[in-house]
Order: structure tokens, then C-alpha cells, then sequence
């Protein structure tokens, strides 16, 4: 005789009643719920095998809902649940599902790489890859500790296009100044120091985890399991994720190789590469050689924005590779935008500010092609904060270019010489048509009296360079 | 496995085998005990199967003891592609055979490979043994795998063997838990389930994951 389905309330400190509806996320430990009646909210129920456990862990929880994380894509308490439970009421959004999808392929699939594309290929990882590590480090730089990230706690938008990433997670979040004795983390995703109980947690473990999340998500294979831990027992498992072990991609150290996953001269840009070699070689057993989370936003906001996508497979590569490395198909034509600085200080009418070879410095670049137009945003173009995010539109449009500056309230202007502005750019798109196949639009994002950024947009065609 | 020429591969998951030794004689088809035990045991592996866990497969196999020998219920398989069988009760307490099935099944290599994980098993009773259960009970106990593996034993009601099952839990944990009637049976399964996928998730060093509980405190 089945059990009859028991229907669950659970109430919270300011009188509300909700009935739980389904479990949408077993956590090791906690559970979280959907609300039948309101479907903007979640409730997640901790478990605890006593009364101090309990209590212990509504203290904690009561800590992080002070917190300051306003602005922030991440679930965290908006009122605690009333005894005996243990937990609290969240905010739940619609649309999303876990990142542990784009981590790794379902269990019995046929077609990994039609997966991958499927999924938003190497453009979509890098972009959310980009928006988790700029969520991340905001944290720290409010003093705070996300503590255990992995992605089975980042939501990630269900919509291919969008980049949207939500953290489920902030129980475990805490202040860096205030060092707690309690180590807790993912397995796979600890940093070494925290597995061998040597530091607490801090914004050091957590690059670790995102720097595990990252090359996961893009090569589909563990940073410091190889093939012979995978095949060994469990113990040579445990001794690399204590970092006993050299990491996968190791320059001169083979004793741990991969023949899985991705090969990362598909994935991997000169940047990514020594980002993660500085985290799994010196950074590994030294957490102070780790790059932290600005780095990473950093590395990921310049690499998210230079793929194309192959219009024969779909595949997402970097646009300096002459034709898709997978199918071989030729490249596309496309927009490339580099982003300089228009400095005042040694002229009054200004000038592009010199790099170190006496070429213009460049700060940021992005490709857009016929599919995927070329769109630059805010942060990229030194603009204030805002929505949209996206400040600047480039299509291609035949021999023509098509820009539009979608930011309100910013002033841009083109010129075809840098310095001699022409035009004035407004959301309505405007043609402009380049003189020869190397020439290049100019357009300033700022006023030309003061200190600015320039983007230099150019047109590449197909694989000529 | 690789399909086309160009296609790129991806690691296989560890095997994490759990093995559910339940009681199934006829004393268990009373007061609601074996349906109890076929809800929890198959939430269980429900909860199991809905886990995204990269790097760990959890496997489960259910052997049943009851009638005149044991059973191979389920044989081990990734606990996402189970279509769980309810178990029927009827029959005496074959115990002594079951723990001989459960120490060939987790000591064989193709089934459980090197890169296993140690094993989790679980013994469900509800009364006493009735077939020779000393001499296999050790050589479970005292295998190599079997030594390793994280053991629970489960004593449903107040007719259950607790001598046997207090051996069988061994001396690190101690005690066995306990469940006064059916109803907590369920309890009791979420709260293995929970202590297995930990494994699986956020590790608390501090947390003493093998701290038994009495169902009555289990607040989940």
C-alpha cells in the first residue's frame, strides 16, 4: 500500500506559511525546495542530526543574511524558517538549471562534441565563465568569502544566448576577516591546502574551485586527474587533489597526462593557458602564486569576446585561427574591434596612448560577425556602469559596416582618422562604408576633452588576414 | 567511448557500489515492514540516480534474504538506470547466504574494478537469522573490501537480532540503528542516502558523519 503523498509546510519568522512543493537540489548538506503557491521563491531546509547542530547552523545562517550582496546574482536569506526546521526562505528563478550540465556530458551519450556545440560551445562557456568570475570577485572585494563553489551551486541560464549565472549556495559564505575553524568543500573542487587541513577557507580556495570549474567546463576533463589516477584507486585520486601529483598539462612533468576531454590548443587561448598553469603548477602547493578572481575576469573578459562561430558545424573558436580546426571550414568574414586609450596628457588635441612597442596599447578586443554581431560593452569601453550592459553595436553589412551606440546617455563619435570625429552615434544605426579593404573606423566613447577609450573597428574578410 | 573519428572522449565515472541486504521472511509482511522497506529502499536509489556527480557513479545492488536462500534482487548497475522491483516477503531468514553473495559480488573485479570506491552496505532486519551466519559474517567482515567498506545495519522492530547486527556494524561505529516501526524505516534510508551522497558533496571536516542519530532527532 503506497504512502500517501504528506503534504509539508514550513513557516517563517514573519508569519508566513508555504507548502513545500518539489525537491530541486539534494545538497550534501540541505535540500531545496520549489513553493507550490509562489513560484518566485525557493525554500532550502538544512538537515542536522542535533538540537547544537541546529542551532549552530541558524547562527551561521543569520550571519550571512546580513551580509551586503546587494546586486549580486546570489540566493541568500530573505527570512529564516521558524523551528524545528533549520533553513530559510530564498528567491528562486525561473528558466535556469544547474552549470554541472555544461561540466559534463550526460552519462550515456553518443557525440560529445555535437553536445558540446549544442550546449553554446567555447563562445557561451567563456562568456559565463566570465560573468561567474566577475560575480566572484565582487564578493571579495566586499570583504567576503563565497566558500564552496562548484557547479552543482551556479545556476546558468537555460536560454543558450543569454549568459545569466545565479549562485544557489550562500550558506557557507562568511567574512575573510573573521577566519572560521570549519572547512568544508566539494570534492574535486577543494583547493589542496583546505583537503589537507592545513588553511580555512578564503579567497584563495575559492580561485582553486573556479579555476577547476573553468577548465572543466572547457576542456570536459579534471585539471589534476590524468588517466592513471582515473584508473587507479581511490587513494591516487585522493593524493592529487591534495596536490601531490603534477596537473594534466604540466610543461615538463608527464606523469599525469589526459588523452580526455577536449585538447586544449582547441580551447585554450595563450592567456587561458598560463592563467591555469600559474594555478595548478606554482599556485598549487602555493595559494599566494594563484591568480585571484580579478585576474580571472580580466583573462575572461578579453578571451569571451574574440571567438567566431563556424557557420558549416557550429563550433566556437578564436578568430585567429584561419579556418575551424574541426571541420575545416574556412572563416567567416568579420568585425574586429581593439580598444584603446585617447590620452590628453602630452598633447592638448590628444593621442592614442603608446604600448610598449610604440604601437597603440591596446586594452580589450572583441569579433562580431554577420550571425553574432559585434558588441561591445560598458566595461569595455570604460563607460559608467548600467543597463543595458551592451554600449556599442557593429553589423556587417555586405562592403558596409552598420554601428549604433545603445547606451543612453554616453557620447560616441566615429571618425575614420583617430582624433577627427565626424559623426555622432545614436541608437539609430548608421552605414558607414570603408574606404579600402585595410582601413579602419575610429570611434571615440567620450567626450574629446577628456581622457577616453577608443574602439578601433576593422574588417577581416574570410581567412585573408 | 569513442563513436566517430573526430569525436572527443571523457573520463568514466568511479564506481560508488552500495549494497542493501534486506530482509524479506515472512515476519516482514506484517504491520507495513516491507512496504516500508520497498519505498525506502527505492527513494534511495531515486535520490541517487538524480545525483550529477561527475567523477562518481553511484551503483547499487540488492540482495534479499528470505524463502529457503538468498536472492540477487538487483545486481549492480549506475542506480539512474534501476527500475526498481518491489521485493515480496515470505519465508524464513537465510542470512548466513546473503552475506556470502554480498562478499563475492563487491570482491568481483569486473563488476567493481580497482578504481572503486570503497563499498557501502546495508543490512535491513527485522528478526533472527536462521541458516549459518558466523562463519560468512567474518569472512565478509574480515575481506579486504569488506573491511573497508562503510557498514549499517538497520534492526526494524523488537525481535531483531542485535547480536548479529551489532558485529556486523563493527566496533568503530558501535551501534545499529534502530526503527521501532515502519514508519521510521523511511527515515532512517534518507538519512544513509544522505551520509552516502556527502561523499559526493561539500565534505564538512568537522562534521562527524558517522554520528548515529535517533530517528526521532532526524529533522529532514
Amino acid at each position: 500500500m503506497p504512502e500517501e503523498a504528506v503534504r509539508q509546510y514550513v513557516a517563517d519568522i514573519n508569519g508566513g506559511r508555504y507548502e513545500l512543493h518539489r525537491p530541486i537540489g539534494r545538497g550534501g548538506q540541505g535540500t531545496v525546495y520549489t513553493c507550490k503557491a509562489n513560484p518566485r521563491i525557493a525554500l532550502k531546509l538544512l538537515h542536522s542530526t542535533s538540537e547544537a547542530q541546529a542551532e549552530m547552523l541558524r547562527q551561521r545562517l543569520a550571519l550571512v543574511k546580513r551580509m551586503d550582496l546587494n546586486g549580486l546574482p546570489i540566493a541568500r536569506p530573505i527570512a529564516m524558517l521558524t523551528r524545528p526546521q533549520v533553513g530559510y526562505v530564498m528567491e528562486f528563478v525561473a528558466g535556469m538549471e544547474s552549470m554541472s550540465k555544461l561540466v559534463c556530458p550526460p552519462q550515456e551519450l553518443e557525440g560529445v562534441r555535437e553536445w558540446y556545440t549544442k550546449s553554446g560551445g567555447l563562445r557561451r562557456r567563456l562568456r559565463v565563465l566570465h560573468r561567474l568570475a566577475k560575480v566572484l570577485s565582487s564578493v571579495h572585494g566586499r570583504g567576503l568569502v563565497y566558500g564552496d563553489p562548484s557547479p552543482g551551486n551556479v545556476l546558468v541560464s537555460q536560454e543558450g544566448d543569454s549568459d545569466d549565472v545565479y549562485l544557489i549556495d550562500s550558506d557557507n559564505m562568511r567574512y575573510s576577516s573573521r577566519p572560521d575553524k570549519a572547512v568544508l568543500f566539494t570534492p574535486g573542487y577543494g583547493a589542496p591546502e583546505l583537503v589537507l587541513g592545513r588553511s580555512g577557507m578564503n579567497s584563495l580556495t575559492d580561485s582553486h574551485a573556479f579555476a577547476v570549474i573553468a577548465f572543466q567546463c572547457i576542456a570536459l576533463c579534471h585539471p589534476l586527474l590524468g588517466d592513471t589516477v582515473r584508473d587507479g584507486p581511490p587513494s591516487m585520486e585522493e593524493a592529487a587533489l591534495q596536490g601531490r601529483v603534477p596537473w594534466i598539462d604540466h610543461p615538463t612533468d608527464d606523469r599525469n597526462r589526459c588523452g580526455n576531454g577536449i585538447p586544449r590548443s582547441l580551447v585554450l587561448s595563450k592567456l587561458l593557458s598560463a592563467t591555469f598553469e600559474r594555478t595548478f603548477n606554482t599556485g598549487l602547493g602555493d595559494p599566494t602564486e594563484r591568480p585571484g578572481m580579478a585576474a580571472w575576469a580580466d583573462a575572461l573578459q578579453t578571451v569571451s569576446r574574440v571567438t567566431l562561430v563556424c557557420q558549416a558545424c557550429g563550433w566556437s573558436y578564436y578568430f585567429t585561427e584561419d579556418v575551424c580546426p574541426v571541420c575545416q571550414h574556412s572563416r567567416p568574414k568579420y568585425a574586429l574591434a581593439t580598444v584603446g586609450i585617447w590620452d590628453l596628457s602630452d598633447t592638448p588635441a590628444g593621442a592614442l596612448c603608446a604600448g610598449p612597442n610604440n604601437r597603440p596599447l591596446i586594452v580589450g578586443s572583441s569579433v562580431g560577425t554577420q550571425d553574432h554581431p559585434l558588441a561591445m560593452t560598458r566595461e569595455q569601453l570604460g563607460l559608467p556602469d548600467g543597463k543595458p550592459e551592451v554600449a556599442l553595436v557593429v553589423r556587417l553589412d555586405g562592403v558596409r559596416i552598420a554601428a549604433s551606440c545603445v547606451a543612453i546617455g554616453c557620447e560616441m563619435s566615429v571618425a575614420t582618422t583617430p582624433g577627427s570625429p565626424v559623426h555622432k552615434l545614436t541608437d539609430v544605426p548608421q552605414t558607414f562604408r570603408l574606404s579600402n579593404p585595410s582601413a579602419s573606423l575610429y570611434i571615440h566613447c567620450g567626450a574629446m576633452s577628456a581622457r577616453h577609450r577608443v574602439a578601433r573597428i576593422s574588417v577581416r574578410g574570410g581567412a585573408e588576414s | 567511448m569513442k563513436t566517430a573519428t573526430k569525436d572527443f572522449t571523457v573520463a568514466k565515472a568511479r564506481p560508488l557500489p552500495v549494497v542493501v541486504l534486506a530482509d524479506i521472511s515472512g515476519s516482514m509482511s506484517i504491520d507495513g515492514k516491507i512496504d516500508a522497506l520497498n519505498s525506502a529502499t527505492a527513494e534511495m536509489i531515486a535520490s541517487f540516480g538524480e545525483l550529477q556527480a561527475e567523477r562518481i557513479d553511484i551503483q547499487v545492488a540488492v540482495i534479499t534474504f528470505g524463502g529457503e536462500s538468498a536472492a540477487l534482487h538487483t545486481p549492480f548497475q549506475s542506480a539512474a538506470a534501476i527500475q526498481w522491483k518491489p521485493m515480496v516477503a515470505a519465508g524464513r531468514t537465510p542470512l548466513g547466504s546473503a552475506l556470502t553473495l554480498a562478499n563475492e559480488m563487491i570482491h568481483n573485479r569486473e563488476t567493481l574494478p580497482t578504481r572503486s570506491y570503497r563499498p557501502t552496505i546495508v543490512l535491513v532486519s527485522d528478526g533472527q537469522p536462521n541458516d549459518a551466519w558466523t562463519g560468512p559474517l567474518e569472512q565478509l567482515i574480515g575481506s579486504d573490501r569488506g573491511l573497508k567498506a562503510d557498514r549499517f545495519a538497520l534492526a526494524i522492530g523488537a525481535d531483531a537480532d542485535m547480536t548479529v547486527l551489532n558485529v556486523f556494524a563493527g566496533s568503530t561505529s558501535g551501534r545499529v540503528l534502530r526503527a521501532h516501526e515502519a514508519r521510521e524505516i523511511r527515515k532512517i534510508f534518507r538519512w544513509v542516502t544522505m551520509t552516502v551522497t556527502a561523499r559526493t558533496q561539500s565534505i564538512n571536516r568537522d562534521a562527524t558523519n558517522l554520528d548515529w542519530p535517533d530517528p526521532g532527532d532526524l529533522n529532514f
